[in-house]
């Protein structure tokens, strides 16, 4: 009797660990199949199915764990005004987003003129910025031969040494002249049992960013980043950092059209309305608002609290440059606890977690009350060019945030809320965005006429005398029914 | 036009700023009037210079808004018309950098270069004009 009894229990065992039950259930319900056995006549295969019907059930009852979410840190920090910008996840480790920012400050209105998006070295797409799209002729428009050779700056989207003209990816180096890799697969015989094959010798089907043997596969050669991006982002077999890679660069060259798609699919998850007062999508819709395409970037900035940030980068560099240089900055702030946070539909556990975690506590204080836009008159100094507050604009709230770290901060400014704020040793004052006007010396002056003696035919006489445009008259009138 | 606002470190006669500002501009007296209301300002023609004297507390109680009239003085680089006034009125004065910064200014004096100095925030908040006291920065902007 005791020969069965203990098969029932060592079955038991071993069945239970194979599906991930305790030992200590195991040994419970192997006792509880054997008083079976002895009492009903049960076999050990009828133990054998109980405990397989139970490991089933538990597994259908299980709530399966949602697969691990990069949290990308970005750095250098302060952000330069130009050169390079590295993100980097920690649970990604050979994940490497590299955001060449050449002009953010070119333009001479901090904005961001032009960015180049390398992930992985696949592709590299150059993203002209302020025209509302991705150029795509330039994002596929480098002349890759199908084994790598270089007719484009870029030899199959690989950084390439000048000097010895072999292309990085990662895991080995590649030589392009001679097609085939300097050093066997790691992965072994992925794609072809020669260890030193590009792609299984199979170019046009493929590429290979990592080096790995694990070929992308394109479908009809190397023509379309985003066709190859994006199903490569969605479809199997690939790591979830390697899709957070593909996935960005697909946004990065996304059509319109297919950005919504891809999110939905990348995340395989719905989209959730996230009223977030202090965070950066409030920003984003304010700015695409007034720039079109505000659907498709409302999506995609709330991807960033689905869990990756790098995909609103992207995504706002398709739309906006102010965006993209907000963003930019939010995603340096952004932790793994505020997304789950987020996640979780506590906005305002979110925001209470990024106040205490986005670091730096500042006592910085607010503008000068010259700054009002009602306080300006005759004897108010006027500056070259002079930034003005509307009435209704809550600085104090702006003041809170930067100095509770919800600001996006820069070498020399402060974003909140799409306003920007310089910083004076410990004063802000503001520079631009939504109820800041700017005004020249003349339409400064103009203002404290209006706001003397509004705009009346007296105040046109004074004008004329002090030889105020119309142009700057007409900034300053502006302003003056702004604060009415 | 407005060419530029000055600040000066001392309040002066009305006569002694048209006296100045002829000299620095360069033109004769009767072309520049002073007025403390922007309401008394003369019609267009009648004068080539406006200045318009508003009276302030802080270190530099006196703000001269200057309006010039003609391309040939508008143009005129606000350092040494500054200076030559300096040198008439025997004060310091104050103008805009090129920053957008609000707190920091240019002061000058007859003569030397132009220091870069910072003001008193709180002071600003009630358009008193104050040097910080941390003093100029030492740094030239022109």
């Amino acid at each position: 009797m005791a020969a069965p009894r203990a098969r029932a229990v060592l079955l038991g065992l071993v069945l239970a660990l194979s599906v991930g039950l305790s030992p200590a259930a195991a040994s419970v319900t192997g006792l509880h199949g054997a008083h079976g056995l002895a009492g009903d006549g049960l076999t050990g295969d009828h133990v054998l199915e109980l405990l397989r019907e139970t490991a089933r059930a538990e597994q259908a009852q299980a709530t399966p764990e949602p697969p691990a979410r990069p949290a990308f840190t970005l750095w250098p920090a302060p952000l330069p005004r130009a050169g390079h910008l590295f993100a980097r996840a920690p649970e990604a480790p050979r994940l490497e987003l590299v955001v060449l920012v050449p002009a953010i400050a070119s333009d001479g209105a901090g904005r961001l003129a032009e960015t180049r998006i390398r992930a992985f070295g696949l592709f590299e797409s150059i993203l002209h910025l302020g025209s509302n799209r991705v150029s795509r002729e330039t994002a596929t428009g480098y002349g890759f031969g199908l084994w790598g050779n270089r007719v484009g700056p870029t030899q199959k989207g690989l950084w390439t040494d000048p000097v010895t003209g072999m292309s990085y990816a990662r895991a080995r180096w590649y030589d392009a002249r001679n097609a085939h890799w300097l050093s066997e697969d790691p992965l072994g015989a992925v794609d072809s049992t020669n260890l030193y094959a590009f792609v299984g010798w199979q170019p046009n089907m493929g590429v290979d960013p990592l080096g790995l043997g694990k070929p992308v596969q394109v479908q009809t050669g190397f023509t379309d980043a985003y066709t190859v991006a994006s199903s490569a982002a969605l479809g199997p077999g690939y790591s979830w950092d390697e899709r957070v890679a593909l996935g960005t660069l697909a946004l990065a060259v996304a059509p319109a059209a297919g950005l919504e798609q891809i999110l939905n699919g990348f995340f395989d998850t719905p989209f959730r309305m996230i009223r977030n007062s202090h965070g950066v999508i409030r920003e984003v819709d304010a700015t695409v608002a007034a720039k079109g395409g505000k659907e498709k970037l409302r999506h995609g900035a709330r991807a960033l609290y689905h869990g990756c940030s790098l995909l609103l980068d992207t995504t706002i560099v398709a739309g906006s440059t102010e965006a993209v240089v907000v963003n930019v900055m939010e995603r340096q702030t952004l932790r793994r606890s505020t997304v789950e946070s987020l996640e979780a539909g506590s906005c305002e556990a979110a925001e209470s977690e990024q106040g205490a975690e986005l670091g730096e506590s500042l006592n910085l204080r607010a503008p000068a009350k010259r700054h009002w836009a009602t306080r300006v008159g005759q004897s108010t100094l006027a500056k070259n060019m002079n930034t003005v507050i509307e009435p209704g604009v809550d600085v104090a709230g702006d003041v809170a945030k930067i100095n509770a770290g919800l600001a996006q901060r820069t070498s020399e400014s402060f974003v909140v809320d799409s306003r920007i704020y310089a910083v004076h040793g410990e004063t802000l004052y503001p520079v631009s965005g939504p109820g800041f006007h700017q005004l020249n010396r003349g339409a400064f002056k103009a203002l404290g006429v209006f706001n003397t003696l509004g705009r009346t035919l007296r105040a046109t006489e004074i004008l004329d005398r002090m030889g105020i445009s119309m142009s700057e008259r007409a900034a300053a009138a502006e302003v003056w029914e702004a604060i009415q | 036009m407005i060419w530029h606002d000055v600040l000066l470190d001392r309040k002066v006669e009305d006569r002694e700023i048209e006296d100045a500002v002829a000299s620095a501009f360069e033109v004769p007296n009767d072309e520049v009037r002073v007025v403390h209301l922007l309401s008394d300002a003369p019609p267009r023609g009648e004068i080539t210079i406006l200045c318009v004297c508003s009276w302030l507390d802080g270190d530099f109680p006196l703000l001269l808004s200057i309006y010039v009239f003609g391309l040939a003085y508008e143009s005129r680089p606000v350092v040494p018309v500054v200076q030559g006034i300096c040198r008439d009125l025997d004060c310091t004065c104050l103008v805009s950098d090129s920053s957008p910064d609000p707190y920091q200014m240019l002061l000058l004096e007859g003569q030397g270069e132009p220091t870069l100095v910072e003001l008193e925030v709180s002071e600003l908040d009630d358009d008193r004009y104050v040097l910080a006291s941390s003093g100029p920065k030492g740094r030239r902007d022109t």
